[in-house]
């Protein structure tokens, strides 16, 4: 059990981990049936597991670039929720809900 | 390889001196934010009007910025580059905002989108969509795909108090930032394999046989697959269509789809033309079902705004055909589409827009009945437009879809030009339909015009362009023949 915890942590289990979060985003979002902020936090984590990805990449093969990138993300994500924010807001005045099952109104 | 006849090198323009390169989009940020001020400080009644007018104004002098600087380069340490490619998709795009601020001009009242956050808006996307046609490395490509996208978000939530606009906009949102996010790990994946994200050195590694890059190649397919609502990632496009006002539907429509496709072909045709073997397939996959989903979705449609929506996904399908083909002759048909639909759906959208019934813009295609016996000179033009998009013979659709399928067979895909034109040939039922409701059925209610001038003169621009386009040939060639990558 201790040499199961003294193994190095490598390039492979960082990615394993961001495709993980990645993955379990993309299913929120499509199994999703109750409530839009849930989609909402769904595509924070798709973009953290990106973040993750950069950051593991650009430690292991000593390049800054991936660092600046992930940053670069974080402001992008935080613009992004506040418009998602306020559009549900908007949408949410003019239905009275957020429930995923009633945004039907246009289809054919 | 061929790509070597279409692709120039360009210089490394160091320091302070790139930023002549880059004057439209500087140009157009600087007076966007001194806009801004001004509409707070002096336009109090007709903010409105004014900004539109001032927007107008700010996108011809950059459109000449981007016409009269000769200069070609990169610049900004490798992320930014303007090619003769990137400044003929500016020309259009730009153009193409032109169309949007004429439109919107005096519509916005009865459209309900008469704030002057609308023109900012527009703007900005504008400023997004002209450097991303100039990205360089992934992240301008990134960067500028997202400031082009956020403000669009918004500006389908615009008309408050309407339910539909603000589900199109929550829709369009949700798909867009979940693309995004696909982009982005394509894009990580990338940066981890080759260890750069610069565009120059992630075409010089041969990267043929490598499973990380070409599954981040398919994710950035996929995501850029969404943003021009190609299919199977279209689901988002009828909807967003069908809530949005007319103004901002056509600006979706147009400006960022030609952007978009702008950065494809740089990333198809240069940074990825390693392993175009491995792409062409997944293309061809796009562009068939594309074809398919927007011939056959579009037959049972209603609403004309849907209608259109299905007829862009089939013409994304069309446009993609020329991708396949990767060669020089293929590039051509693509920017000649570009320009015949660009100009056609400006025709569509002031007909549309200029029409009303009940003193409310038209939205079914139901409404045009009585058309020719109200107003013939309206139904001939939206006959001609209806013909041209179908691909009749002597109207511009024609020679788009022609010049595309043929650099597909020169190419050496027979099949899929011959399955192009038979799903044009279904696509011409559904035009064929709305010529029917307009010519042969009759309605109580008349259809009342309320055009002014601008939309007269985007009405009788696009009628020019798409009846006399083979007159217009030797123009467009000078345009565009000479274009190098």
């Amino acid at each position: 059990m201790i040499e199961f915890f003294n193994l190095p942590i490598l390039i492979n289990h960082y990615l394993i981990l961001s495709s993980l979060i990645f993955l379990l985003g993309v299913t929120g979002i499509f199994l999703n049936r109750k409530n839009v902020i849930s989609i909402l936090m769904s595509i924070e984590l798709i973009l953290l597991g990106v973040n993750i990805n950069f950051i593991a990449f650009s430690y292991f093969s000593s390049d800054l670039t991936g660092q600046i990138f992930s940053l670069f993300i974080l402001t992008v994500a935080a613009a992004e929720a506040a418009i998602g924010l306020a559009i549900l807001v908007v949408y949410f005045r003019n239905k009275g809900t957020i429930d995923v099952k009633d945004i039907n109104v246009l289809k054919g | 390889m061929f790509t070597q006849n279409i692709i120039n090198n360009y210089l490394q323009i160091p320091g302070i001196d790139g930023m002549l390169l880059a004057m439209p989009e500087i140009f157009i940020f600087c007076s966007t934010l001194i806009l801004m001020i001004l509409d707070i400080f002096f336009f109090k009644e007709k903010s409105f009007k004014n900004t539109n007018k001032f927007g107008i104004f700010i996108i011809i002098i950059a459109f000449f910025l981007a016409l009269l600087l000769p200069s070609t380069g990169i610049a900004f340490n490798g992320l930014y580059f303007v090619s003769e490619l990137s400044t003929f998709f500016k020309l259009i795009i730009l153009l193409s905002i032109f169309f949007v601020f004429l439109l919107s001009h005096n519509k916005a009242d009865i459209e309900g989108i008469k704030f002057s956050e609308f023109n900012f808006l527009l703007l900005l996307s504008t400023c997004g969509m002209l450097i991303l046609v100039s990205s360089n490395s992934f992240l301008t490509f990134f960067l500028a795909l997202e400031l082009q996208a956020l403000p669009i978000y918004v500006m389908c939530a615009l008309k408050k108090n309407d339910i539909k606009s603000a589900e199109a906009s929550l829709k369009y949102f949700l798909l867009g930032a979940l693309s995004s996010g696909f982009i982005l790990f394509g894009i990580s994946l990338i940066y981890g394999f080759v260890g750069s994200i610069s565009f120059e050195q992630v075409s010089n590694i041969s990267l043929k046989e490598n499973m990380g890059i070409n599954f981040g190649l398919i994710l950035i397919l996929a995501g850029v697959a969404f943003k021009i609502s190609s299919a199977p990632f279209h689901m988002w496009a009828p909807d967003v269509y069908e809530g949005t006002p007319s103004p901002i539907t056509f600006f979706i429509a147009t400006a960022p789809k030609i952007s978009i496709l702008g950065i494809l072909i740089y990333l198809i045709y240069r940074v990825f033309s390693g392993i175009h073997d491995n792409l062409s397939d997944l293309i061809i996959v796009l562009s068939l079902s594309s074809m398919l989903v927007g011939s056959i979705g579009a037959i049972v449609q209603k609403n004309l705004k849907r209608l259109i929506a299905y007829s862009s996904i089939a013409h994304m399908g069309f446009i993609l055909v020329g991708m396949v083909a990767f060669s020089e002759k293929g590039l051509h048909a693509i920017m000649y589409y570009l320009i015949i639909y660009l100009f056609l759906l400006t025709g569509v959208f002031a007909i549309i827009l200029s029409l009303q019934k009940d003193d409310k813009p038209i939205e079914l295609i139901s409404d045009l009945k009585g058309l020719y016996n109200d107003h013939p000179f309206i139904s001939i033009c939206l006959l001609i437009f209806m013909f041209s998009l179908a691909g009749i013979p002597p109207l511009s659709g024609f020679f788009g879809k022609w010049l595309v399928f043929f650099s597909a067979i020169d190419s050496g895909f027979y099949i899929l030009a011959i399955l192009g034109v038979l799903f044009s040939v279904i696509s011409a039922f559904y035009y064929l339909k709305i010529i029917r409701v307009m010519f042969f059925e009759n309605s109580d209610t008349p259809l009342i015009i309320d055009g002014n001038r601008e939309i007269r003169f985007l009405i009788n621009l696009s009628l020019f362009v798409s009846v006399l386009f083979f007159a217009l040939f030797p123009i467009f060639d000078y345009m565009i023949l000479n274009t190098k990558i």
